[in-house]
């Protein structure tokens, strides 16, 4: 007993003197995509962020960050991502409804290794399967050539919830050379 | 002497945390807010052997969250179920958070115990897979031929929870000091409850923590132990461990926990330990909107100063299919088949109910 009672004496102190500090640096969307998928998703199923407003889940993920350990970091990323989902951010966005997007695909090896690229940079497999791995929070991606075309996909990646109102995917403010670049990696999946 | 350590530790904690606690604000978090969450349950139990009466169920559980400007959350859950015509009320826990910095959070109150990983995480019903809770853990609608191995563990104290993510992987460190068990009952075997009294039966806190290694979404691995004096005097040593695991593969997630407790006894020759143990296994997997699960838990013979108590253990074998409406609501409908020393008992049960969390 008393050892026990020492060993954790000196593993508390330990953990708070070692401890890094307090950083107000504001979160990152994608990350926080891939942990709200991977961390939040592996006790539970996502809920959406329209649940909530901003301020409410600023509470929230407070009470999940006690709960699942996660680290402040971690907690601002996941915020981030709440934050540009849950319609606030968006809420400004103009209708594309009656937009009309390109349906051509690009087959240059260098825009599918881009796409490819960005699909890391984005942390896409947090929510996402993509190549046999990732999350359940959105549609396996791996059949999505079978399922839709590149035009469905551009006005996706364009305005997230247009066919979905309460779509958890962000908008990530791409450009229309990164959705190309997208696109054309997406079409290529098991293909 | 297990005092002055104790008192010794948290005074170090509490002396470290300004040092450490620098003033940087993380402007996110609003000044003030309260927010109402928590989970609910509305169904129907069947006792398929008629031993006992079939029922409607229903139980709320809210969740009031404060937070006080960056650094303080306070946190609370009420729990009110139906049980035999009574309301039965309940505080699951009223803790108050404050954050240290990035990786330290510290906590005091009552509150959930990281005993585990079911217990602390997983056992609201929109959140649990399974219409019941693991028989090895006592909480909800569980039945068994045995009495529960632990409790879901709330308990008074204080807590230090780290979190860390080293490379790729997610580590949960977590320590606490709480009020710790009492004795029930005068046997020379008594029950050990956890009662999160306001007061102490004796002079030595309940040491306990929990360490999580994950490399999510794929898996995680959880120890935990506590440790604490359950009598009146403080002589008599009550200890519990537990391994909890996750593992995701093709869309198939398994969940286990293996517990064993400890209990030294007080008897005319000496002080024997009464030591029981059993486990819990699970396996889900979601097609669409179903998600089928079995569930398979175990409490085996318990053993006096190691001679095995025959007839002591008990098993029981759950399988369940869910319908998920949405992310936090689903119909949950379960069949429980329970068996002592190989000998079916007369309380299987079908289970169904609609699990909700807001």
């Amino acid at each position: 007993m008393k050892t026990t009672t020492m060993l954790i004496s000196s593993l508390t102190v330990g953990v708070i003197m070692f401890a890094s500090p307090l950083n107000a640096q504001q979160g990152d969307v994608s990350e926080g995509a891939r942990v709200y998928g991977d961390t939040c998703g592996s006790c539970h199923y996502a809920r959406s962020p329209l649940e909530r407003t901003d301020r409410q889940w600023a509470v929230i993920i407070n009470h999940m960050r006690v709960r699942a350990n996660l680290t402040g970091g971690q907690t601002r990323n996941v915020l981030a991502f709440l934050m540009a989902t849950n319609g606030d951010m968006n809420g400004g966005q103009e209708s594309t409804a009656s937009t009309v997007f390109s349906n051509d695909v690009s087959s240059d090896p260098a825009v599918i290794a881009s796409g490819a690229e960005l699909v890391t940079q984005k942390a896409c497999v947090g929510c996402h399967v993509i190549n046999g791995a990732g999350g359940a929070v959105g549609p396996d991606l791996d059949n999505i050539p079978d399922q839709r075309d590149a035009a469905f996909l551009r006005h996706k990646l364009t305005d997230p919830t247009f066919d979905n109102a309460s779509s958890m995917m962000p908008n990530f403010g791409l450009s229309a050379q990164d959705i190309d670049a997208l696109v054309a990696y997406l079409m290529s999946l098991h293909r | 002497m297990v005092n002055r350590n104790v008192i010794f530790a948290m005074a170090c904690a509490f002396v470290a945390v300004p040092f450490t606690a620098h003033a940087q604000a993380n402007r996110m978090v609003p000044t003030n807010e309260v927010v109402l969450t928590g989970y609910g349950t509305v169904g129907y139990l069947l006792d398929t052997q008629g031993e006992n009466a079939n029922r409607f169920t229903a139980s709320i559980s809210p969740v009031f969250l404060f937070q006080f400007q960056d650094r303080v959350l306070f946190e609370a859950e009420f729990e009110f179920s139906l049980q035999e015509g009574i309301t039965e009320t309940g505080l699951e826990y009223a803790q108050l958070d404050y954050i240290v910095n990035d990786n330290i959070v510290l906590v005091a109150g009552k509150f959930l115990a990281p005993f585990g990983v079911f217990s602390e995480r997983l056992h609201p019903t929109w959140i649990n897979k399974f219409a019941s809770s693991p028989p090895i853990f006592g909480h909800h609608v569980a039945a068994f031929g045995v009495a529960p191995l632990m409790p879901i563990l709330a308990d008074v104290g204080v807590m230090a929870r780290g979190a860390f993510t080293p490379g790729n992987f997610q580590v949960g460190i977590n320590v606490y000091v709480t009020q710790g068990p009492i004795a029930e009952g005068t046997d020379p075997i008594p029950e050990v409850e956890f009662p999160a009294s306001s007061s102490d039966n004796n002079v030595n806190k309940m040491v306990g923590g929990r360490i999580d290694v994950g490399l999510l979404p794929t898996g995680q691995i959880s120890f935990s132990y506590l440790n604490g004096d359950y009598d009146d005097v403080g002589v008599l040593d009550f200890t519990a461990w537990n391994i909890a695991g996750e593992y995701r593969i093709n869309g198939v997630e398994f969940r286990g926990e293996v517990v064993q407790t400890r209990q030294e006894i007080e008897i005319f020759t000496g002080f024997p330990t009464f030591v029981r143990s059993g486990f819990y296994a699970q396996a889900a997997y979601r097609i669409r909107r179903w998600e089928p699960v079995l569930r398979w838990t175990q409490i085996f013979d318990s053993k006096l100063d190691g001679v095995s108590q025959d007839g002591t253990g008990a098993k029981q074998i759950g399988l369940g299919l869910d319908y998920w409406i949405g992310p936090s609501i689903a119909v949950m409908g379960a069949y429980e088949i329970n068996t002592e020393n190989g000998v079916e008992l007369d309380n299987d049960r079908f289970l169904i109910h609609v699990a909700f969390g807001f």
